[in-house]
């Protein structure tokens, strides 16, 4: 039996708890749960340390999920509030990354639209990418905690407002105008990198 | 409706979540409103922007440290050990709460007697499954295919106060920001293949060297001691309290082939 199978058969079963593999969880969600914290955390280290975290929590609380919302969303859940609370942490130590804009030219964002549409072929190309990039990854950085979920949940996760909702206990109209805030926001940071 | 409003169902269309009747009217919108026909491009040059980000892949240390660390915790509802033996005699009479109380009680005495009949004092030092390690790349183009591993060593965390099971312990970590650093600046250029270390990780977060095995070099002896007690820690969480924690840590020379 396949993951997806065996995650369909989970998610359709009456006693839940019991017929949960948590390698098979382990196996079917750790990328999307380290892309979500590195996401949000923009660390490689400590995001490893949170991934580690959660799936550890994950694996003691097991027994309590009661099946109402997906194991999906669930771990988003965990995800999120632990990269959260390192972020608290470490904030609570004074530490903080601090990040450089010597770099920063005037463009704007159609502009952005093009470059990314191209195919890569030349290195030059390739280098141009990976410093654009690296720019997004600046200004999702400088976002707020909340708008940052947000794009990541949305635009790099690829989950769909219904699943947003539920993973943050908000609803949908509460989601949609905070996605908007968000990419205002994201925007108007970008504006000035580009 | 304003031309604020159009522009959360700009968002929606841009996520694919639009309903049709709303499409129809943010269309109707766009075609007069030059200001939110500029908002749609530029908000799909944003999208398109972050949808391009890679996120690396983690490394196979997630795997061993989760899967060592779950591999020998899990507990199977009592519950669920009788289905699979056949007991099913007991499901139409009992919810299964009130099941897993009545056999499960009598049960656990007879377990707990049993351990502790057999258990003297708890070990002092507790074996520990856990293993975090981190990669720093080399600087060098020649010798790219080398690599430090930062191991937390194996069978050496030593936790105060004595005799907690490893079950109720959340193990120390130590900020790896320092730890690299150290690595970069020291150990590429040197002949040192390895160096281990003892430190001791208070309950306040605070981190300072125990002691250092086997480095004769005072400099780099000094440096480490500078670089490590000025570093962060997430101390170690027994039942719910902070608690003081020894960590052995080691910096290790790998070189990979192929």
């Amino acid at each position: 039996m396949s993951i997806f199978e065996k995650e369909k058969l989970l998610s359709e079963s009456d006693s839940f708890s019991e017929s949960i593999d948590f390698s098979s969880i382990f196996k079917l969600y750790k990328y999307d749960v380290f892309s979500l914290v590195y996401s949000i955390l923009g660390n490689y280290e400590e995001a490893m340390d949170v991934t580690q975290d959660v799936f550890i929590k994950v694996f003691e609380k097991l027994n309590t999920f009661q099946g109402r919302s997906s194991i999906k969303t669930w771990l988003f859940r965990i995800a999120i509030n632990a990269a959260k609370n390192r972020i608290r942490f470490w904030n609570t130590k004074k530490w903080k990354e601090t990040f450089s804009f010597s770099s920063l030219g005037k463009s704007n964002l159609i502009l952005l639209d093009l470059k990314l549409s191209k195919d890569v072929e030349t290195p030059e190309e390739r280098y141009k990418k990976l410093e654009i990039e690296g720019k997004i990854w600046e200004a999702l950085k400088l976002l707020s905690m909340k708008s940052r979920i947000l794009i990541v949940m949305k635009d790099i996760e690829g989950l769909s407002y219904m699943e947003i909702s539920e993973t943050l206990n908000i609803p949908i109209g509460t989601v949609k105008s905070r996605l908007y805030r968000a990419r205002e926001e994201l925007k108007k940071i970008l504006e000035g990198i580009f | 409706m304003r031309c604020k409003d159009f522009r959360i169902l700009i968002n929606e269309y841009v996520d694919g979540e639009i309903t049709r009747e709303d499409e129809i009217k943010l269309f109707r919108h766009l075609a007069t409103c030059e200001l939110c026909q500029l908002y749609l491009r530029d908000l799909r040059g944003v999208k398109k922007g972050v949808r391009a980000v890679n996120v690396p892949f983690p490394d196979e240390g997630l795997d061993y440290v989760v899967l060592s660390k779950t591999r020998f915790r899990r507990i199977k509802p009592i519950s669920s050990i009788f289905k699979s033996l056949g007991f099913h005699i007991f499901n139409g009479i009992f919810r299964e709460n009130l099941r897993d109380m009545i056999i499960g009680f009598p049960m656990a005495v007879v377990i707990f007697l049993f351990i502790f009949s057999l258990l003297s004092p708890l070990p002092v030092a507790l074996e520990n499954v856990v293993r975090q390690r981190y990669v720093v790349n080399s600087r060098s183009e020649e010798i790219n295919k080398m690599i430090y591993n930062i191991l937390y060593l194996e069978n050496t965390y030593q936790f105060t106060p004595e005799g907690l099971s490893l079950d109720d312990v959340y193990i120390p970590r130590l900020s790896s920001i320092p730890l690299k650093n150290f690595a970069e600046k020291h150990i590429e250029d040197s002949e040192i293949d390895r160096i281990e270390l003892i430190v001791t990780v208070t309950k306040d977060g605070d981190a300072h060297i125990d002691r250092i095995l086997e480095l004769k070099n005072p400099e780099l002896k000094r440096d480490l001691i500078k670089t490590l007690n000025c570093s962060l820690a997430l101390p170690a969480i027994s039942d719910g309290r902070k608690i003081n924690s020894k960590i052995a840590i080691r910096f290790e020379k790998v070189v990979v082939t192929g």
